[in-house]
């Protein structure tokens, strides 16, 4: 009895383990291409840093606007 | 959202061609931003579903003279986010369209976003499904997230819900675009262990 217990708690470990390695959210980019990347962003748009200078260029330009607010930095922190 | 969608190509290419590009911290300036973990630039990038950290990101289109198009709260896959720039794009011509009057041109809004929010395929819908941590607290917060009458009951995957109350705002000026209760998605704040 005890040793049909001890293996129906071992397979629900091994089970429960096997899930949350499962469900675990993937690493699409590693760290050191996501630091690569930043910087290409950085570079490759031209980022206004106020909503009035971002309306005045797209006046200027005659382009539609796309503004992002962050809870931190676009080229630090995020 | 920087390493995976813009940095994407064809969405950098899309979005260079027809808009100016902003951004703005606004961490600790606004009562609605987020308060979970900041990932500095050397962080790898995690898989997550359309609209995760919908407090921390919120990404507007909008007209040359301020009016929302259309808002995308936190990460939204390159794919998608291609389909719903895209989208914003054809809402700023029925915008500027000189042969409408503004009250067809706000009923033109209205039905082109339920009619998108209906023709999303089935990828983007499972794509868009809300954090477990978001579940509980959405249905206690909310009162437009859940179906529960009908064939289908049971919570709506957020790229309906974003569409439906983008359709109550035709056109509203960024000013007065009341974010707080447009991104009410879940919780503000959620604590987990970065890895490398």
């Amino acid at each position: 009895m005890r040793r049909v217990v001890f293996f129906l708690s071992l397979m629900l470990i091994i089970s429960t383990s096997a899930l949350r390695a499962q469900n675990a959210p993937k690493v699409m980019v590693s760290g050191a291409e996501v630091e690569r990347r930043t910087k290409r962003v950085i570079s490759d748009y031209k980022w206004s840093h106020t909503y009035d200078d971002l309306k005045k260029r797209a006046e200027k330009e005659g382009k539609l606007m796309f503004y992002m607010q962050l809870v931190g930095n676009l080229d630090g922190g995020l | 959202m920087r390493a995976v969608t813009l940095s994407d190509a064809k969405v950098r290419q899309v979005l260079n061609r027809n808009f100016v590009c902003g951004w703005k911290n606004i961490k600790g300036k606004k009562k609605y931003s987020g308060k979970s973990n900041a990932h500095p630039p050397t962080t790898g990038a995690y898989q997550v579903n359309n609209c995760a950290g919908h407090h921390n990101v919120q990404m507007f289109f909008l007209s040359k003279d301020g009016r929302v198009l259309h808002c995308l709260p936190g990460y939204w896959s390159p794919r998608h986010f291609l389909h719903e720039m895209e989208f914003a794009i054809k809402l700023a011509r029925v915008y500027y369209s000189k042969r409408l009057s503004t009250s067809e041109r706000n009923d033109k809004y209205l039905d082109l976003h339920l009619q998108h929010a209906g023709s999303h395929s089935a990828s983007l819908q499972r794509s868009s499904q809300p954090q477990n941590f978001d579940k509980g607290v959405i249905k206690k917060t909310t009162d437009d997230v859940e179906r529960t009458k009908g064939f289908k009951k049971g919570l709506k995957t957020l790229d309906q819900v974003i569409h439906e109350r983008m359709a109550e705002r035709p056109f509203v000026p960024f000013k007065k675009f009341d974010v707080a209760s447009y991104i009410k998605l879940g919780r503000k704040q959620y604590k987990y262990k970065i890895r490398d």
